[in-house]
């Protein structure tokens, strides 16, 4: 078999074109029809292949000699050189499409079991280990921050704040004891919402308040935000979020700064599909409840209508995709339903 | 006059071919738990060196896997007793990052020793002879203590001329002023602002000095790099890279000035609480994504091409041998913008094709004067290296600065 190439020789920048000569045993090598080196092939050592770079032949003085011939020096190597086998598999690997396949599908097949199964579960898990102490800490920070930025100090009346407080601890007192601790805040926003911190704080809004047209609406927001602290979804949301942060920042680490924009825009779409989940289990929770008090699930049905202004298509505009809640069209078709089995079985 | 042949640096890597390696490479990390990476680093390292050219002859690269992993052990090992130790004791973790802080030009000055070895062009070894002193005074000394000290003694002369700081107790001074007490709120802000100025106003003088070292400690065999570059211009470039970007932030300011002007109706579709409001929002928005986008990649690419063309003609090898450059920002730009697109469209499945657009054409803008004379260098001895400083400088995300 005959290689052509070039040959330098060792430490010596000087090139040669130069022909590789081999019959299986012996090499010899010819620079201007002129014999340079000879031995037993045993004695050379060659490069690993990769694609289609160049392919080194080393001698055993150091010196080289390069050549184009892939296929060639695959076939003298394989032969020659045992431990050079592992790199051929390598490349056989890495040249076959069907392997490149079938690294693309268990990929994908990971990256879905993982962003599926792995951070839902690990979230819960590490949500349920976190010490009660932490869900304080970031409750009272928390509402600190949201006073600040976004509420004012609630204009209802005393009177009426107290009816809904007393109503609230009645409530309350009919869950099963927990180690949360509920308490009821109102606040000014100047938009109809409710929301709960992890350590129980329910906070309704004025505006809540003012347009919800019985108690009984007001209960069913409150079981709703009530369902969110005893799932501790606040707790999982952060845990998912600093895993997928720490996992994009591993997978991605031998990307430059330039393409970490890239990575924002999959943890934004993430975070708000693992939220839908939890408003469903907030809702299943409430409803579960109001069973139990015998409370209509219309009322939920009521209040989250006119929370959306009687317009249950709002939720279907081409933000829906990034709504952190469900569609409430869904929410409201499952009230419903809940509805309808609650009056059939009273 | 010696024959002066000019050739250009060719790129030959495919994308498809490289997707190939990528996507083994990351397959069998996984299934390996990381295990095999050190292979993966080295296999595309090969295939990036191997399909660069300078007249005919290929680089190549020489590390091998295991110097890699042993490194690669070392480096996780460590940054595991970071992360644990500092989650632990909160306070402890200044104590390890001014500890960090301190070995990075060991860091640095390893890794560049250990990356110049590794790579060799026409059987010729590179090689990095810069001195472990100089490192520190580089990474270390210039750029963030002399700015402290400097600003420590402005501070200090503004509490004697003005607090009535008695000059005998300087050497308490920099304990007295961090009590805390209401009465050296300007020493401190002096001190705090006056380090942070400093170290902006220098960033490019550093930055000169960082590739400075680099290439004047280079080697190709016995030849010896050598680049006469200025900190001027340095300076020049940053001030226009910062025009860039504010002429790049003008253009939206200017339109939402105008159309505040053009009656409220930009704004009424603004307000509207149906999908027609909601599509103009969008569009907003994506119309500000997009200013920034452009503001980032059209300010890296004119910087990176401005410095990069700077640096390589100033830049010879053994005093016979030009190196020039010839970026041009605009296309620069369009691969920045293209392969950003090209991610988020695949998600990240184009990587490799962008990385080997990129590479061809930083290659293909390259070429060397009196490329025969690269017949001439023969390699020199050294000893062997291993690959901890490199692979620590990857673990806590240790940079150089000197990538251009």
């Amino acid at each position: 078999m005959t290689l052509e190439g070039n040959f330098y020789e060792s430490g010596n920048s000087y090139r040669r074109l130069a022909i590789l000569n081999l019959d299986g045993i012996f090499f010899d090598l010819l620079v201007d029809d002129e014999s340079i080196q000879s031995g037993v092939l045993s004695n050379l050592s060659f490069s690993d292949r990769i694609a289609n770079i160049p392919r080194k032949i080393i001698f055993i003085d150091g010196s080289v000699f390069e050549t184009q011939d892939n296929n060639k020096v695959d076939k003298i190597a394989f032969n020659s050189d045992k431990k050079n086998s592992f790199s051929m598999r390598l490349q056989i690997i890495e040249s076959k499409w069907k392997w490149v396949l079938t690294s693309i599908l268990f990929l994908a097949l990971l990256g879905y079991l993982i962003i599926r199964v792995v951070l839902p579960w690990a979230g819960k898990e590490l949500a349920l280990i976190v010490p009660n102490k932490v869900n304080e800490t970031i409750s009272s920070g928390g509402l600190r921050l949201l006073d600040q930025e976004w509420f004012k100090p609630s204009e209802l009346s005393d009177d009426k704040k107290n009816k809904i407080s007393d109503s609230f601890s009645e409530l309350v007192n009919t869950l099963p004891k927990s180690e949360f601790e509920y308490k009821l805040y109102f606040r000014k926003m100047g938009q109809a919402n409710a929301f709960a911190l992890p350590a129980g704080q329910i906070i309704l809004t004025d505006e809540l308040v003012r347009v919800a047209e019985n108690p009984e609406q007001i209960r069913a927001i409150i079981l709703h935000e009530i369902g969110h602290v005893h799932h501790r979804h606040s707790m999982q949301q952060i845990i998912r979020s600093s895993l997928i942060s720490v996992a994009i920042s591993m997978l991605t680490s031998d990307l430059s700064t330039l393409e970490d924009l890239v990575v924002v825009l999959p943890v934004f779409v993430l975070k708000s599909g693992f939220s839908q989940g939890d408003e469903i289990q907030a809702d299943e929770y409430m409803f579960r409840h109001m069973f139990k008090l015998q409370m209509d699930p219309i009322h939920f049905v009521n209040i989250l209508k006119i929370m959306t202004q009687n317009n249950l298509n709002i939720d279907d505009n081409i933000l829906k995709y990034f709504s952190s809640h469900p569609s409430t069209k869904d929410r409201v078709k499952e009230a419903i339903r809940k509805s309808d089995k609650f009056l059939s079985e009273s | 006059m010696p024959d002066y042949k000019t050739v250009e640096v060719i790129f030959k890597g495919k994308g498809s071919e490289y997707f190939k390696i990528w996507i083994v490479n990351l397959f069998l990390s996984i299934i390996t738990f990381g295990i095999y990476s050190a292979w993966a680093k080295v296999r595309t390292k090969r295939y990036l060196y191997g399909n660069t050219s300078i007249d005919g002859a290929s680089f190549e690269y020489h590390a091998s896997p295991i110097a890699i992993l042993k490194g690669r052990l070392i480096a996780f090992a460590l940054l595991v007793i970071y992360s644990v130790l500092s989650d632990l004791y909160p306070l402890f973790s200044i104590l390890l990052i001014a500890l960090l802080t301190i070995v990075i030009p060991w860091i640095v000055w390893r890794s560049l020793k250990f990356n110049a070895r590794m790579t060799s062009l026409r059987n010729v070894h590179f090689s990095f002879k810069g001195l472990l002193k100089k490192s520190y005074l580089y990474y270390l000394i210039v750029p963030f203590i002399l700015p402290l000290l400097i600003s420590l003694l402005i501070s200090f002369a503004y509490s004697v001329i003005f607090n009535g700081f008695a000059i005998e107790r300087f050497y308490f001074y920099p304990v007295d002023i961090f009590s805390f007490e209401d009465k050296y709120f300007n020493e401190l802000f002096i001190l705090f602002a006056g380090s942070v100025s400093i170290y902006i106003l220098i960033i490019p003088y550093i930055h000169k000095l960082k590739i400075f070292y680099y290439l004047n400690n280079s080697y190709f065999g016995q030849g010896k790099f050598s680049s006469d570059i200025l900190a001027s211009k340095f300076y020049l470039i940053d001030i226009l890279t910062f025009l860039v970007i504010l002429s790049v932030l003008l253009f939206p300011a200017l339109i939402l000035y105008g159309s505040a002007f053009y009656g409220s109706a930009f704004y009424n579709l603004l307000d509207r609480n149906d999908n027609i409001g909601i599509v103009v929002a969008l569009l907003v928005s994506i119309i500000i994504y997009l200013v920034m986008l452009t503001t980032v990649f059209l300010s890296t690419a004119f910087f990176n091409a401005k410095v990069r063309n700077y640096v390589y003609s100033k830049t010879k090898l053994n005093g016979d041998i030009f190196i020039n450059s010839n970026l041009h920002i605009w296309r620069l730009f369009w691969i920045y913008l293209s392969n950003f697109f090209l991610m988020i469209f695949t998600f990240g499945l184009a990587y490799p094709w962008t990385i080997i657009r990129k590479t061809t054409y930083m290659a293909e803008t390259v070429s060397i004067s009196n490329a025969a004379a690269l017949s001439l260098f023969l390699s020199q001895q050294e000893q062997k290296q291993s690959a901890l400083g490199e692979e620590i400088g990857e673990a806590f995300d240790v940079g150089s600065g000197i990538d251009f």
